[in-house]
């Protein structure tokens, strides 16, 4: 069954109503017009009776005719008229935008002819980057908008030249105009309240954006406020503990700075507006940067750009696809990847839906449903690279809380995830996700991992290894012992591992050793050429 | 750099290519039918306009 949204009806309904709208603007400028020039049915009247009363003066008795002179248009018509040209304007201007519209559809749509399949997508990625950075679906709202604001100023200025004419004319006209503005306002609140509201316009979108903005300025002066923090150290200052004596002195000492808490709160207000010009200068920087660049950003490689558009195809593509043989050669594509500049925290968490959609529980054992091992062990696998890179890169990022969450909402700690076919991976994540837990390795047996598996594990944990400790937090603490673990039971593997991994492990080991580690090419993780200096 | 139907990017952007174009032709389809409403709706209004002065 097509989709309502997409079939011809809403057009024609659309056109229909525009063509009414247009015919009623057009008949009623025709009606108004002629008041703006001088009537010269009018003046042919008085100049009629003029000339009966040189012939005959006793026509008008005492009344002497006299030619009028034209002063202009009355207020009240220029008024009517100035609103029904900019109803007029407004309709032009859209036209123009949406022939403007057309042009750069086209352009968007056209398909580069040369290069790679690559090169072509990786372009197209930049188009579509560029149409969400700069609005591009909210001017094509905004036509609409217009229409709708020419039909409001087509109503008013209905109202008010009836409003000349005649009171109880006016009034309905006035009453069916307010009524229909009413609707719209009470439409786009509803849409802008909740989601699944079927009003939405586009006044809802801006409306529900502007409501979930402002507040975020008001926090944002909150945090920075100098009267709250003053009564923070107040309050501080009030624990249980200190005698009541501290209060009391605070309270005192409140009281007599009151004449500064005007001052106080006034640099507070002027605060909240510089957090409100934030907002502003934030979307001009970004409008700047795509315009002319980033100066001060040092010129990249195209290796790096290259990687980073990657990353935004494949964030894209995750987005977008709900299909699982779209997401395994995703997924199977950023599993090869080793650096992961640029990375979007938004993969982190479709790596870990799609994760858990791949798995599932059974009498608190996880298990991989049936056709999508290759699906989870890629999963898992970008799950690990991702939100260990995340957690070395961003340790604040609010992404991690999330994928922690669901994590724990989808198996929790009582979960038995052993049986499921990528063991050193699973516990790698488990390590990050319950840090505490410190049975990790003990339990694997005989398990030999792939050698992917164990290339991408040991390279993971060495980052993880070595954020921890370059991190001020952790400083002292060293290396968490679950990733040293990990190092001597690879370690003591018979036969050993491959270099990579015996290199990457023998690291995690010099890093708790607090030894430095210089690194002769580029990557902390992914060459084996690493010098190990014993301080 | 595999450029083969093994290689995991090359084939990853095989399905980029085919995602990419049903979503490009609803998006475009959506915006066209739009821009077509206000061109025709514009154009009767420029008509009528045209005709009164």
């Amino acid at each position: 069954m097509p989709c309502p949204c997409q079939s011809d009806t809403p057009v024609l309904t659309w056109i229909t109503q525009a063509g009414l709208f247009s015919a009623v603007t057009s008949a009623f400028v025709i009606q108004v017009q002629p008041g703006l020039q001088p009537d010269p049915n009018e003046e042919t009247a008085a100049l009629l009776r003029v000339l009966i009363y040189k012939t005959d003066n006793t026509t008008f008795g005492g009344d002497v005719p006299t030619v009028p002179q034209w002063s202009g248009p009355p207020r009240s018509i220029v008024q009517v008229q100035a609103m029904l040209y900019a109803s007029f304007t407004a309709t032009l201007l859209s036209a123009f935008l949406a022939m403007l519209g057309k042009q750069w559809l086209n352009r968007y749509g056209s398909t580069d002819m040369r290069g790679t399949v690559i090169e072509r997508s990786q372009n197209r990625q930049r188009k579509l980057n560029g149409i969400v950075t700069w609005y591009f679906e909210h001017v094509m709202e905004a036509l609409p908008l217009m229409l709708q604001a020419a039909l409001l100023l087509l109503g008013c200025a209905l109202c008010q030249y009836l409003w000349e004419i005649d009171l109880t004319v006016a009034s309905v006209i006035l009453a069916v105009t307010s009524f229909g503005l009413a609707f719209y306002f009470f439409v786009v609140a509803a849409g802008a309240a909740s989601r699944s509201c079927p009003y939405q316009t586009p006044g809802s979108r801006v409306l529900r954006s502007v409501v979930s903005t402002v507040p975020q300025a008001f926090e944002y002066a909150l945090e920075h406020s100098t009267a709250i923090s003053i009564l923070r150290s107040d309050l501080t200052c009030c624990q249980p503990s200190t005698s009541i004596n501290n209060f009391v002195y605070s309270a005192l000492a409140i009281l007599c700075a009151s004449p500064l808490v005007l001052l106080i709160l006034t640099i507070d207000a002027i605060r909240l507006g510089l957090a409100m010009v934030n907002l502003i200068v934030t979307f001009a920087r970004r409008a700047y940067i795509q315009l002319f660049g980033a100066p001060s950003t040092p010129t990249r490689g195209s290796d790096q750009q290259t990687t980073s558009m990657h990353l935004q195809c494949v964030s894209w593509i995750l987005r977008t696809s709900q299909d699982k043989t779209v997401h395994l050669s995703t997924l199977e594509s950023l599993a090869t990847m080793v650096q992961l500049d640029d990375l979007d925290p938004a993969i982190v968490a479709d790596c870990c839906d799609i994760f858990i959609g791949c798995v599932k529980v059974v009498d608190r054992t996880a298990m991989v449903s049936q056709g999508l091992e290759p699906l989870a062990t890629v999963s898992a696998t970008c799950l690990l690279l991702t939100f260990s890179y995340l957690s070395v890169m961003d340790p604040s990022s609010d992404i991690l809380g999330d994928v922690r969450h669901r994590y724990v909402m989808a198996f929790g700690p009582w979960t038995d995830t052993r049986s499921l076919p990528f063991p050193y991976t699973i516990r790698a994540i488990e390590g990050i996700i319950y840090p505490d837990q410190d049975e990790q390795w003990l339990d694997l047996g005989d398990y030999k991992p792939s050698s992917d598996e164990h290339f991408i594990t040991a390279h993971a944990l060495t980052k993880l290894a070595w954020s921890e400790y370059k991190s001020i937090e952790y400083h002292g603490k060293k290396v968490p012992a679950w990733i040293l673990r990990f190092a001597f039971h690879s370690l003591s593997m018979n036969p050993l591992p491959s270099t990579s991994v015996v290199a990457n492990c023998l690291s995690i080991i010099a890093i708790d050793l607090d030894c430095n580690i210089e690194v002769s090419s580029a990557g902390t993780t992914t060459t084996d050429g690493r010098c190990v200096q014993v301080q | 750099m595999q450029s083969g139907p093994e290689d995991p990017r090359a084939r990853f952007y095989e399905d980029y290519r085919k995602v990419a174009e049903d979503y490009d032709k609803e998006f475009m389809k959506k915006c066209d039918e739009d821009l077509n409403t206000t061109l025709i709706f514009v154009c009767r209004a420029r008509v009528n306009q045209i005709h009164l002065f």
